[in-house]
């Protein structure tokens, strides 16, 4: 029912790949996908390449992928297991988003936090409160563990 | 439409992606290469977003048309409308009041126009009498195949002894009894399917998908409550769901490893594996509370010391709990010296200090890091192919070393252009993918290193430092600036100051900008020298300056230019103005595509060895701008921790060789 779409949406991704982003199946297997995100100039991401490893239901596109980030990373919507914390993930799921679109909000995300909606709030609050001390630290981690 | 040739990209060209997968089935054999431009797709190609459903791509007959003229197929708008129940619209989320479901035919005829469908055919539209009255059918057939999505036929049964059987419990019985076949009741129940897209199984089958899955279906069974007797759940967000409600997490181990949690039948075997492996609160108020517990006898002392200081009342540091006695990790646990235990100093000390954190560094496969070089050189090439190519051709030739590690540098640098290019990342990621130990890895990694540490000289270079030789205005630098909890003045901040990434080509000097800046600096640096030796105020005044030449052999200006810098700083307030003439914390952050230089991060040397020495003094006497002087600013550090004790004053300018 869903291997369609997704097949679909790989053929769209390798036709017309995203700038920053990439994505495609692990093995054989289309429903386990492996994506990689190029950390944006713009934040303390830059120079990193984040993996994410991606499950899609079986009633996807009804159901959102699941997403997780295998690269550790400092942010305030992501925890140490790589969840990540966004509302199209979740709630604001929408059947005609697609895996291209999940991945550049993701990047967006990278470079703007949301710390009103955190999942570390340890994170979210030094952000808040020492932006510096925040990107000091997610850059060291991007150098450790994404580059 | 379906022959027409499309600019569809050159999918065939494209074949950078990890897997081909799937794509092959789709396009069986009517695909041809025209110039990598176009290719000109079988007639039954479903690869055309014209023709296909955007949510579940399949080729569009009859459609579902919203007031906000999208299109989807019958069934996913009926899925949505009936399975979901949602009344928005699939694609853009609108709540929708009526719909129109018609065929692809008329919707195509009409460009998807809502308004003008419902003006041709509102005469005819056909409604339902009481399910879903609010879609207007075109055609009696579009609203029988829709409505018969709803239909629980058995598809086993012969054409024209349909029967609808109401229910999926009474179908499933009708299955059993009639085809020894079976339903899979928790995708019935759950997986919001259409009955005649459910799978009808045998029982062997249906054992098979309910505990490993189906293939090829990105379903990989129905998860089982280990405690609930083989209960199994549709999907792991249900079984999540089960567990939090009716078992118990153990969230101190979830707190040290969020990956395993583990999870108790009830309180009663949680609290079991409480006393086994953490630290009860044995207090008994505390007990009847329940999940009064901690990862360590520290935090638990800390909790006992906050929360029952009044029972206690001894020597904090010998109480324990009668249960926490074995099994700790020591590592955790800190003693202290008797009197310096006190409460506020311990509870600051959980959770984010610790749980958050940097646990041993993980480890990825070699299969990761050669993926990391790949992705990044796409990246670094706007997904390139050709270019590409001749990134793998190099890396062939390096590995086979008709390259030298150097030459391979010269080629990415020729080969990787676009401003995001870092080819420094490139080397180190390729030094990753050999054997630490091996020639390969250390001459990639000694190029890597080289610049990093150019890069760190250059930061260092940017530093303002202290040069104070003259301990007593030193002192009230270190407390008063740096030492003390000047956290609300604006300049607590400069240390923190991101130490940029780097980017290779840029020279550093080459901004007017600066150049300038330090210029005016040196002049203000001048007349609070003289000041300074006149009226003993509380300034000191220190300068450096220096040349710099770089190594970059890329770059024409790479010994041309040199800037000297003077660093002056003041024990009082004054400062504070000198700090602000420097336009220190606006440094900005460099992006790859501005063509600034990353030069100016600034990142002032530990607070520490702040005005502890005097590496050097007035070295505005010296020729600035001979290229013979060069100074040496990574020796600085070691410079100024070393003359903490030095005579203050007769220091000469300390001359250094910077290059690789």
């Amino acid at each position: 029912m869903s291997s369609k779409r997704i097949s679909k949406e790989l053929r769209d991704i390798e036709r017309d790949p995203p700038t920053s982003c990439s994505a495609g199946p692990v093995g054989d297997d289309l429903y386990h996908w492996q994506a990689s995100i190029m950390g944006p100039p713009d934040s303390p991401y830059a120079g990193g390449v984040f993996f994410l490893t991606i499950h899609f239901p079986t009633d996807y596109p009804f159901k959102p992928p699941k997403i997780a980030f295998t690269t550790k990373i400092y942010h305030p919507n992501i925890n140490a297991n790589g969840n990540i914390c966004l509302d199209i993930l979740k709630d604001q799921w929408s059947p005609a988003l697609t895996l291209s679109k999940v991945l550049l909000s993701i990047c967006s995300l990278l470079t703007d936090a949301n710390p009103d909606d955190p999942l570390v709030p340890e994170i979210a609050n030094i952000y808040k409160t020492d932006r510096p001390k925040y990107e000091a630290t997610a850059r060291e981690w991007t150098k450790k563990y994404a580059v | 439409m379906s022959e027409k040739s499309q600019s569809s990209g050159s999918k065939g060209r494209r074949n950078f992606r990890r897997t081909q997968g799937p794509q092959t089935k789709s396009s069986g054999g009517g695909k041809e290469q025209n110039n990598g431009k176009s290719a000109s797709r079988s007639t039954d190609s479903d690869d055309e977003d014209e023709d296909v459903c955007l949510i579940c791509a399949e080729p569009l007959h009859y459609v579902s048309l919203t007031p906000c003229n999208h299109k989807t197929c019958n069934k996913c708008a009926f899925r949505q409308l009936d399975l979901y129940e949602k009344k928005n619209c699939l694609i853009c989320r609108t709540e929708i009041e009526e719909v129109v479901f018609t065929t692809n035919d008329i919707a195509n005829a009409h460009k998807h126009n809502y308004a003008d469908v419902v003006k041709k055919y509102k005469s005819s539209f056909i409604h339902n009498k009481t399910d879903f009255t609010y879609i207007n059918f075109t055609s009696e057939d579009v609203q029988k195949q829709t409505m018969d999505l709803r239909k629980f036929y058995c598809q086993l049964c012969p054409e024209d002894k349909l029967e609808d059987f109401g229910t999926y419990q009474k179908l499933h019985e009708h299955l059993r009894s009639e085809h020894n076949k079976a339903l899979c009741m928790i995708c019935a129940t759950h997986k919001r399917a259409f009955p005649s897209e459910l799978t009808i199984f045998t029982p062997n089958q249906l054992r098979n998908h309910q505990s490993r899955g189906d293939e090829g279906e990105g379903f990989k069974g129905h998860p089982m409550c280990a405690f609930c007797s083989g209960r199994r759940f549709y999907s792991d967000d249900e079984l999540y769901l089960h567990m939090r409600e009716k078992h118990e997490k153990c969230h101190i181990c979830d707190k040290i490893d969020s990956k395993n949690p583990q999870y108790f039948k009830d309180y009663e075997q949680l609290f079991e594996h409480f006393k086994h492996y953490h630290y009860i609160c044995t207090v008994p108020s505390c007990l009847e509370m329940k999940f009064v517990v901690f990862k360590d006898e520290l935090e638990l002392q800390a909790h006992i010391l906050q929360e029952h200081g009044n029972i206690i009342r001894g020597k904090p540091k010998f109480f324990q709990s009668e249960l926490s006695t074995f099994i700790s990790t020591p590592s955790r646990v800190v003693r202290e010296d008797g009197g310096h235990t006190n409460t506020s100093n311990l509870s600051s000390l959980p959770s984010g200090s610790s749980s958050n954190g940097r646990q041993e560094e993980p480890t990825e496969s070699p299969e990761m890091k050669q993926l990391r070089l790949e992705e990044r050189a796409k990246y670094y090439l706007d997904n390139s192919n050709e270019e590409y190519a001749r990134f793998l051709q190099y890396n062939e030739q390096f590995d086979k070393s008709r390259l030298t590690a150097l030459n391979l540098l010269e080629s990415y640098r020729n080969l990787f252009t676009t401003p995001q290019s870092d080819v420094y990342l490139l080397i180190r990621n390729l030094a990753e993918t050999y054997p630490k130990n091996s020639k390969k890895y250390k001459d990639l990694n000694s190029i890597y290193l080289a610049n990093e540490e150019r890069m760190e000289r250059q930061n260092t270079n940017n530093n303002l430092p202290s040069l104070s030789n003259d301990r007593s205005y030193s002192v009230p630098v270190v407390s008063n600036t740096w030492g003390g909890s000047g956290g609300t003045t604006p300049r607590s901040n400069i240390r923190n100051l991101p130490s940029l990434p780097t980017s290779n080509h840029a020279d550093p000097f080459a901004n007017p900008y600066k150049t300038k800046s330090f210029k005016s600096l040196n002049r203000g640096t001048a007349s609070l020298s003289n000041s300074n030796s006149s009226s003993r105020t509380s300034m000191s005044s220190n300068t450096v300056s220096f040349t710099q030449s770089f190594a970059d052999s890329r770059k024409p200006e790479k010994r041309a230019t040199a800037s000297s810098y003077a660093a002056n700083l003041n024990t009082t307030s004054g400062s504070k103005n000198k700090l602000a003439q420097l336009d220190l914390p606006s440094l900005p952050t460099p992006k790859p595509k501005v063509v600034i230089p990353p030069v100016h991060k600034t990142i002032l040397p530990n607070p520490k060895g702040w005005g502890k020495t005097a590496p050097s003094k007035n070295a505005g006497h010296s020729n600035a701008f001979d290229d013979d002087l060069q100074l040496d600013l990574s020796n600085l550090s070691v410079k100024s921790g070393n003359g903490k004790n030095k005579k203050k004053g007769n220091q000469k300018q300390l001359l250094f060789h910077i290059g690789i």
